[in-house]
């Protein structure tokens, strides 16, 4: 038995231990180690979205979608480049959505701190990322999507209408000029430093939401022509209440940093040394090739290397050797190589492409180096800058005024806007030559480059799309310009018109709402083996009853 | 009373010398300081009675459980590199190319608890307890939880003597346990997602959390019977268990158009069900032969009965095409809810049961002349044993005494990436084996080979491992081939049709890749079915000798004399023989695991989880004073 003495001791110790060790378990478990949603600064989220958009671009761009476009072939693990070899495991738009949850996020910041600059370029950042999403895929979630929070209703969303996601941008492109219509110092809470492209400039940001609304009244320009008519009307007859990206000083552009591979070129070739790397296994498009040498086109060399070694056809048999920094062969060589490889030999002293979608391109133009995706001295090359992780060249291009010229061009060929499409056209020009540095040949070019109607502006538009190709893809699938063919190791002998619906992160999560939306897709002669709608030469809404661009 | 403290302290360093092509500038440096600490303070308070028949053991008492864990993290952010080669210091990292973290966690979890044990007659036990604990990672009006058990064991041979019976006890089980789980799992914070030049880039949680989340409880009952006879020369041990587990804290996978990645839930009910049994005998026990043998006997099952409403399936992993997904048990969608299930998309066959081909696979075109996956998945296995059963043997004879350990699993399958990288990569004798050799039909396409094709084509055309024909050299059936520009001798044909529906669902074909004339060859090197998931995944099945040893005692005669109770020299050796079911490759499939960054494991898959054969040979020796 305890004296009351020893208890009382006891009960001290065990107040005091417990006391000092009991801790606060609410406080216990609030995280220290990131930054509290609820007081964050909305700023800090844009620059994460704008980047995500910018890198996308970049990615399709530059990537596959270059592929497509026959800017850019490329001579190792090229088959999603060059032969559309795409299917239901691609086509992942994760990272899309996850650019809407960060900009969903940053928009209700914006309403619930009545900032209307943020609240204006938030549903211009949503406007551009849905509308890639549309253009990609067709029908998608959008008016379901982004709800998950509030719980499992919204786990699976209906997948909404092309037509009413293409309304949807416009809606909110409508909304975002008026938004971003006051003077600058009229807004609160601008950072310049988290806004990395454009710095928080309100004007710009305006011009650019106008611009993209331009952007997507074309798109519907063959599909809903009284629509897109209206709209292009509404903008084009009131230039004060519609600014436009009429400037190359205006383009809407992001620059890289080049600390490290994230923040970098995808080409450099600082931080992949690789014999085979990313530089190396992207060579010039003969189509492009031939078409920028057809016009003596500045922009070749910018964007190009001339080939190290040409080649060069001489008399004689089994003759190959390297004489003056020239590698000259004799006619049997050749022919050897032409029927070993069912592809002909360029001699073409400066630039060569590799066609599109050939079975050799790592064996293109007698390429001595035949490991795949390596230097090939008798083929172009990115030009130099390429290899560098940033520049002023080496540009996440979202919008620029040689695109808003040469829709213009297109409106007013068809007489929905005033103003002649010659001009417009010489404009869109002069702006895609400034933006590339090679401004002052503009008047030496237009002469060898005259406006011919619309296969002269989309030309032009497909040329000045070079690293932000994805824009100029739905210019065909619009419009059949340029006419592409594609080759031999091509997965279809055509060129594809959507991504496919992802299986894994999309199909197997959301069964029902994905298949309603596969069935709507209208199946082409080029289906082959894909089981149902989801294929990539299926036609969505925009292009269903177009007859385009096949 | 008590106080307990565990601390523990870690530094890591990885440093990469100029000359990794990953590290293309000057290489890498890193460095991770981690730091944990567990601070336990006990009270316990005891009461023990006995009347008469009745004995009572009573305790209660309380726990403070605290832990806490840091660390810090700087490296070079991959690719980037260092400034001046062969310094590894963090000041060498130029600025921009520094990454730089640290993290911090807190949790602590109050407890009390009280025990009981009560026996009657040492014929009658009866253990009770009880619990509730306040976890800190759980919201406020769910934190606190309470779980109790109980447990009855009777000796039947203490109450009616039963003759040969040496025991007979009879026990039954009732228990839950209950869970919280990590720290800040409520409400997620922006991530981080790197600095762009000036500007900070923060990102919102991909990830959903829950922030009403509830504790995890598992209620586990069982149900056995011990015997042992003939003075202990039959034993047997049998135990039949169920688990629920209800509300596991679990990530499931949300569709990416909801914007998130995945959402945490409490998971409605996991069952589990399950027999262990143990039969023992000593078949020998005369003078100075004694055998002694055991086998014992698991075999266990669980099914996910509900997760939550709006979601079908967890997502466990995607590895090789093959993917661990555990869907809800629902007998008319034909899911048996099993965890451990393996689904994969298998080759895409001709449908059209009025086409010829029906059956055979469809091929891609040109030169993509190799199998397809079908656009959904179908379950192709599950990595859980039916059953596994072990035996020891112990023969002793006067002081000697040999002991001898088997093991047996039976059913389940494993997916090896080592067998699928290294087959890709054309490195292992397997895949040369798992090559068809067309013998003298080799050599060229004709009539012939693809008539010995069709006629072989309920091995090469129907079945569910499939094998490409040909090989690196004529001598395997090497076909000619021109890839590289120079004809060569190293050419595989992938059999199967190449063709499409038309709107009735009727096969048209295209045309045969069976071996004709018109047939695609491809070089030896891209022969694997890399997309084909079923083709790196084996029977697990395996019978193992474990261990081996042979021992000897020192009579005690002798021991005492050194003033030692028993000395006892032995020599054994282990992992005498693996014999497995499936695949040469040596892959253990015991080792089909992988272990995560985050302490998890994925079960049923490996990825170069693979040691060399080791069977050491080793001797003890054991004093006892």
């Amino acid at each position: 038995m305890f004296t009351i003495k020893n208890r009382n001791i006891i009960i001290a110790i065990l107040v005091l231990t417990f006391g000092v060790s009991c801790h606060d378990l609410d406080e216990l478990n609030i995280n220290p180690n990131g930054v509290d949603p609820e007081t964050a600064d909305l700023n800090l989220l844009l620059a994460t979205i704008e980047t995500g958009v910018g890198q996308t671009v970049v990615n399709l761009g530059f990537g596959d979608i270059a592929g497509v476009m026959q800017h850019t072939q490329k001579d190792g693990w090229s088959g999603g480049h060059n032969d559309y070899d795409w299917d239901n495991s691609g086509g992942n738009w994760a990272g899309y959505y996850g650019i809407l949850r960060n900009n969903d996020e940053f928009y209700k910041k914006a309403v619930a701190g009545e900032l209307e600059f943020h609240q204006g370029v938030a549903l211009v950042m949503k406007s551009y990322t849905f509308g890639l999403i549309t253009d990609l895929w067709g029908d998608a979630p959008y008016s379901e999507a982004l709800l998950a929070e509030q719980g499992e209703a919204y786990f699976k969303p209906v997948y909404d209408s092309q037509k009413d996601i293409y309304l949807g941008i416009l809606a909110d492109l409508e909304s975002a000029n008026t938004l971003l219509s006051g003077n600058q110092n009229s807004y609160s809470n601008i950072n310049t430093s988290q806004d990395v492209l454009y710095h928080g400039d309100v004007s710009k940001w305006r011009k650019f939401a106008n611009s993209l609304a331009l952007r997507y009244y074309m798109r519907l320009s063959v599909k809903e022509p009284t629509l897109a008519e209206e709209g292009i009307r509404k903008i084009t007859s009131d230039a004060a209440k519609y600014p436009l990206i009429t400037s190359a000083a205006d383009d809407a552009n992001i620059s890289y940093i080049g600390d490290a591979p994230a923040d970098s070129w995808p080409s450099n070739t600082v931080f992949d040394t690789s014999p085979s790397g990313s530089y190396m296994r992207i060579k010039l498009c003969s189509t492009l090739v031939e078409v920028l040498q057809s016009l003596d086109d500045p922009r070749l060399g910018v964007w190009a290397n001339k080939i190290e070694t040409p080649l060069v056809l001489v008399p004689g048999t089994d003759i190959d050797e390297i004489v003056g920094g020239e590698r000259r062969v004799s006619q049997d060589i050749v022919d050897d190589y032409e029927t070993a490889w069912g592809v002909g030999v360029d001699y073409d002293p400066e630039y060569v492409g590799i066609p599109p979608s050939v079975f050799a391109a790592p064996q293109y133009n007698l390429n001595p180096n035949l490991d795949q995706g390596v230097f090939n001295p008798h083929a172009s090359q990115l030009n130099d800058i390429y290899k560098n992780t940033n520049g002023p060249l080496l540009l996440m291009r979202l919008m620029s005024a040689a695109e808003v010229n040469l829709i213009l061009s297109e409106a007013a060929l068809y007489g929905w806007a005033p103003g002649s499409p010659e001009d417009y056209y010489a404009e869109g020009i002069k702006q895609s030559l400034t933006a590339w540095g090679v401004g002052g040949s503009f008047n030496n070019y237009i002469t060898g480059a005259p406006y011919s109607g619309l296969e002269s502006i989309i030309q032009q538009k497909w040329i000045a799309s070079w690293s932000a190709a994805a824009e100029s893809w739905f210019d065909y699938r619009r419009t059949g310009l340029p006419d592409l063919q594609t080759g031999e190791s091509a997965k279809r002998q055509a060129l594809p018109l959507r991504f496919y619906y992802n299986f894994d992160s999309e199909i197997s999560l959301n069964i029902a709402n994905a298949d309603a939306a596969i069935k709507k897709l209208e199946p082409t002669a080029f289906q082959g083996s894909d089981v149902g709608e989801n294929s990539a030469w299926s036609k969505s809404w925009l292009l269903i009853g177009t007859g385009k661009p096949y | 009373m008590r106080y307990n403290l565990n601390k523990s302290d870690e530094t890591e360093e990885s440093k990469i010398a100029p000359g990794y092509l990953r590290e293309p500038n000057n290489g890498s440096y890193g460095i991770v300081t981690a730091n944990g600490l567990e601070t336990n303070m006990d009270i316990l308070g005891t009461y023990k009675k006995d009347w008469n028949d009745f004995s009572v053991s009573a305790s209660v008492g309380g726990n403070l459980m605290y832990q806490s864990a840091s660390s810090i993290s700087n490296s070079s952010k991959s690719g980037s590199g260092l400034i001046v080669p062969n310094v590894f210091t963090v000041q060498n990292i130029s600025s921009g190319a520094l990454l730089y973290s640290n993290y911090r966690s807190e949790k602590a979890i109050n407890s009390v608890y009280a025990t009981a044990n009560l026996s009657w007659k040492y014929m009658l036990f009866l253990d009770l307890t009880a619990r509730n604990d306040w976890s800190s990672t759980l919201p406020a009006a769910n934190r606190s939880y309470f779980y109790p058990s109980a447990s009855l064991s009777f000796l039947v041979n203490e109450l009616v003597a039963m003759g040969k019976v040496d025991m007979l006890k009879l026990r039954g089980g009732w228990a839950q346990v209950g869970n919280d789980t990590g720290p800040y799992r409520l409400n997620a914070t922006y991530g981080d997602a790197g600095q762009w030049g000036d500007a900070t880039r923060l990102s919102k949680s991909g990830g959903l959390l829950a922030p009403n989340l509830l504790p995890e409880l598992a209620t586990s009952m069982e149900f056995g019977a011990d015997l042992k006879m003939f003075s202990n020369r039959l034993r047997f041990e049998g135990t039949y268990y169920t688990v629920d587990n209800e509300n596991q804290i679990l990530g499931v996978p949300l569709a990416a158009s909801t914007g998130f990645s995945g959402v945490q839930i409490n998971a409605g009910l996991f069952q589990s069900k399950g027999w262990e049994i143990l039969l023992g005998g000593t078949p020998i026990s005369s003078g100075n032969w004694r055998w002694d043998l055991d086998l014992n006997f698991t075999k266990n099952e669980t099914k996910i009965i509900e997760l939550e409403e709006e979601i079908e399936f967890i997502s466990f992993w995607d590895e090789a095409r093959v993917r661990n997904i555990g869907y809800v048990k629902d007998d008319a969608l034909g899911q048996d809810g099993l965890v451990g299930n393996l689904y994969s998309r298998e080759v895409k066959r001709v449908e059209d049961e009025n086409s010829p081909y029906f059956g055979y696979p469809i091929l891609g075109s040109g030169l993509d002349a190799e199998w397809e996956g079908e656009e959904q998945y179908s379950k192709i296995g599950n990595y859980n044993p039916d059953f596994i059963l072990g035996m020891q043997s112990a023969l002793t004879f006067k002081n000697f005494s040999l002991n001898m350990t088997f093991d047996w699993r039976s059913g389940g399958q494993y997916v090896s990436q080592t067998y699928r990288y290294l087959s890709e990569s054309v490195i292992t004798q397997t895949w040369l084996n798992e090559l068809v050799n067309p013998g003298n039909l080799g050599g060229a396409a004709s009539q012939e080979l693809r008539d010995w094709v069709v006629a072989n084509a309920d091995e090469l055309l129907l079945s569910d491992r499939l094998r490409p024909v040909g090989g690196p050299t004529p001598e395997y059936g090497g076909f000619p081939e021109s890839f590289s520009g120079v004809t060569v001798y190293d050419g595989t044909f992938t059999p199967g049709v190449v063709g499409e529906y038309d709107s009735d669902g009727n096969f048209i074909l295209d045309h045969e890749n069976l071996g004709n004339p018109g047939t695609t060859f491809v070089p030896y090197v891209v022969s694997y079915p890399w997309d084909i998931g079923r083709a790196n995944m084996f029977d697990a099945d395996y019978i193992k000798i474990r261990e081996i040893a042979l021992s000897y005692r020192l009579p005690f005669a002798i021991s005492d004399k050194f003033g030692m109770q028993d000395v006892n020299f032995s020599i054994y050796s282990r992992n005498i023989m693996l014999w497995v079911k499936d695949s040469d490759l040596g892959v253990d499939p015991e080792r089909a695991f992988q272990a995560e960054s985050n302490g998890t494991f994925k079960q049923g898959v490996e990825r170069y989880n693979v040691n060399p054969w080791v069977i050491p040979v080793g001797f003890k020796l054991g004093f006892t004073f």
